[in-house]
């Protein structure tokens, strides 16, 4: 049945659907290198472009040997990141686990709607699942191992995980109201009837959970698991590691946004296979990524540029924010857009 | 038998299991802070309850290798005790060494020293505000303000003909006149500040998110000021109006129109610090534009005789200067010899730091960079 839907609306789904358990975990590494290989150039040009304006400021020359347009300067900072630290032997396996799980979930997430490889009953939670799961791994290894010896520190960074990932599963929750299954299929196969093909212009509250899920993901990626939200205790904890690896999380929320409100891989009022004739399966595949690449491209801009003009939240502040404000309206948006839903 | 004191001990130890206490070691390289400090901090909870510091990281001995050199090869040591403020170094210098010899100084250069002394003061409050918006992750604000700097500081470099580490002010007066197009300068820099001060309070101090944050933090009393000893912004954020360029005024500092009134409103929190910074770089652009407009009327510059066989009379003689953090003291002895025979500094951050087990406690962890930024902290002063 379900693949009946999905052959209806893409027509190479039979070519690019992975049969057998090995091809479908090397497809989806494929997939992650493909997501990997767009996004990560972009952020390092921002990184590089960032440094550079601060340098240009301040009347100095930023960084030089870095590769073309500054390219090669996030890798850098990372190797120096990684070569410098002092660690047991744990905390590199467990990072590794974890990263590695959460960059292969990025595999089940349909970019174009010519290319889901795993057809099970995988849905939207399951990464907002993984990301609470990288967060209580290290909550739980840093508690019982005192390796990171402030329990504060700790509870603190699990607290704001929760007050953000709250809001972002109610907000998804909303997003699939009126579907009986919340798997990938089901919500491709939705797509395309909105105006613009942007499910945010379904209805009021639609538009609004764009916003509670985007802002959602910048909370809970903006813990210490992820950054540095304590300036200076991070500065000496394992929690500033990896900078990069909140930039892949807040990408994979944003990607996940932008295929449930703002129509995916689809153009707006356009459809590539009628309007443009396109049948190469493969040209299509490209060209859908380019477009969902360039939303995601588009939303992370503006996210970083709101994060470079505001002071940064404490964590104090962006828990009362995510339980005192965005967790009350998501239930509020969940309540109309049911109620809405209803009387539509 | 067992004694009393081992019984409570052994309970103390039962209790100290099921108490939240954690102790915590930040430092000794604090991005807030000017100089290597360690701050060992108490924590109950989230909460600071107490705090201590380890300070001398840094201790050269300055004033000794002061007291080992001649006269004349004393002026690079004086700037070295605190680079980035040591233009206050200088002149507390230069006017304690007038004192004594009962050197005059012509009122063209004690009006290029009030130019040199405020220019100083507005980058470095910058500076101060720029580590206080990196305590708080305002990154944007930080390039603004930096910005700013640059150009007050290329004002500086106009005038001394070096950006750090000026050895400009000599006993007697200044080491060179102007040059030609900085006074002009001097008030074109005036004008642009006033508008960049405004967009600094609009994008930084007054966003909520920052008012939120800052209000309330790290609260100091009057009491508390004078119990310590706190002097500069710091003590007129706590809404006493106490400045050393009005209480003693030097350098020709009586003739310009200034006052610290009506500051009762100030709670002396972290918000009204950073506020008060801001408020005092319009107070130092308009001190600015009265000693440009005066100094029209007064010419004559003259070179000094400050040479290797440089004499200071037998004496001693003590100045103090309202520097960037407060109030800035010299002591000099003088045995009629080729050197001094005894100097001391007093400055402004010993007082704050000392006042700090009485601050601190009561803050919350997340909110300790941003309270030790802004109460603007040297170590280089404290340990010279």
């Amino acid at each position: 049945m379900k693949s009946e839907a999905l052959s209806s609306i893409a027509p190479g789904i039979e070519l690019f659907t992975a049969q057998g358990f090995s091809l479908l975990v090397a497809t989806a590494l494929a997939h992650v290198f493909i997501f990997g290989l767009m996004l990560y150039p972009f952020y390092f040009w921002f990184t590089a472009l960032e440094r550079k304006v601060g340098a240009d400021v301040q009347a100095r020359v930023g960084p030089t040997f870095s590769g073309a347009a500054g390219l090669f300067q996030s890798i850098a900072d990372q190797v120096k990141l990684v070569i410098k630290r002092k660690n047991n032997f744990e905390f590199p396996i467990l990072s590794i686990v974890m990263l590695g799980l959460l960059f292969l979930q990025v595999g089940t997430i349909p970019f174009t709607r010519e290319l889901v490889f795993i057809r099970t009953e995988v849905s939207p939670f399951l990464f907002l699942w993984f990301v609470f799961l990288f967060n209580f791994s290290f909550w739980f290894y840093g508690t019982k191992s005192r390796l990171v010896r402030d329990e504060v520190v700790l509870n603190r960074w699990m607290i704001q995980t929760i007050a953000g990932l709250m809001p972002a599963g109610i907000a998804t929750f909303s997003a699939l109201v009126g579907l009986t299954n919340f798997d990938w299929a089901s919500i491709l196969s939705r797509q395309g009837f909105y105006p613009w093909q942007w499910r945010i212009f379904a209805s009021p509250f639609e538009f609004v959970n764009f916003f509670i899920f985007i802002l959602a993901g910048a909370l809970t990626t903006s813990s210490c698991s992820f950054s540095q939200a304590f300036t200076v205790v991070s500065a000496q904890r394992n929690s500033a590691h990896l900078p990069g690896v909140r930039f892949f999380v807040l990408a994979n929320f944003v990607t996940v946004g932008v295929i449930l409100f703002l129509g995916g891989s689809l153009l707006p009022g356009f459809i590539l296979e009628s309007q443009w004739a396109i049948e190469n399966p493969l040209l299509l595949q490209l060209l859908s990524w380019v477009v969902l690449m360039a939303k995601v491209m588009t939303v992370l801009s503006g996210l970083f540029v709101a994060e470079r003009v505001l002071p940064q939240l404490s964590s104090r502040q962006a828990t009362r924010f995510g339980f005192h404000f965005l967790l009350p309206l998501s239930i509020l948006v969940y309540i109309g857009a049911l109620v809405w839903r209803i009387f539509d | 038998m067992i004694e009393k004191s081992q019984v409570l001990q052994k309970r103390a130890e039962q209790w100290s299991k099921y108490t939240n206490i954690t102790s915590l070691q930040l430092g000794p390289f604090v991005p807030q802070v000017l100089g290597p400090v360690m701050f060992s901090l108490e924590l109950d909870g989230e909460w600071i309850t107490k705090i201590s510091c380890e300070t001398g990281f840094t201790s050269r001995n300055v004033e000794i290798g002061i007291e080992s050199r001649a006269w004349y090869s004393t002026l690079p040591l004086i700037d070295h005790i605190d680079a980035e403020s040591s233009v206050f170094f200088e002149l507390a210098y230069a006017l304690a060494i007038e004192q004594i010899a009962d050197l005059p100084v012509s009122p063209r250069e004690q009006g290029i020293r009030v130019i040199f002394s405020e220019l100083n003061r507005i980058q470095l409050h910058i500076k101060y505000l720029v580590r206080v918006a990196e305590a708080v992750g305002a990154q944007s604000a930080v390039q603004y303000l930096l910005r700013d700097r640059d150009g007050i500081i290329e004002l500086i470099e106009l005038l001394t003909g070096v950006r750090f580490g000026y050895g400009y002010i000599i006993p007697g007066g200044v080491k060179c006149d102007v040059t030609e197009g900085f006074l002009e300068r001097v008030l074109e820099a005036t004008d642009v500040l006033r508008i960049r001060i405004r967009e600094i309070q609009e994008v930084f101090i007054f966003s909520d998110i920052f008012l939120e944050r800052a209000k309330g933090v790290a609260k100091i009393s009057p009491e508390m000021t004078k119990k310590y000893g706190i002097t500069g912004p710091n003590r007129r954020a706590s809404g006493d109006g106490f400045d050393v360029r009005l209480v003693s005024a030097y350098s020709g500092y009586e003739l310009i129109d200034f006052n610290q009134e009506g500051l009762e409103v100030m709670t002396g929190d972290c918000l009204d610090r950073v506020f008060y910074r801001t408020y005092e770089m319009g107070q130092s652009a308009s001190i600015l534009r009265q000693v440009v407009e005066k100094m029209s009327h007064y010419d004559g510059f003259a070179p000094k005789n400050w040479s290797k066989d440089l004499r200071i009379p037998s004496g001693q003689g003590f100045s103090r200067v309202e520097s960037t953090r407060g109030v800035l003291g010299c002591f000099l002895v003088s045995d009629g010899g080729s050197r001094p025979a005894k100097i001391h500094f007093s400055t402004p951050s010993r007082s704050i730091i000392s006042g700090l087990p009485e601050i601190i406690p009561g803050t919350n962890l997340e909110d300790f960079p941003l309270a030790i930024a802004s109460l603007d902290i040297s170590m280089l002063e404290i340990d010279k």
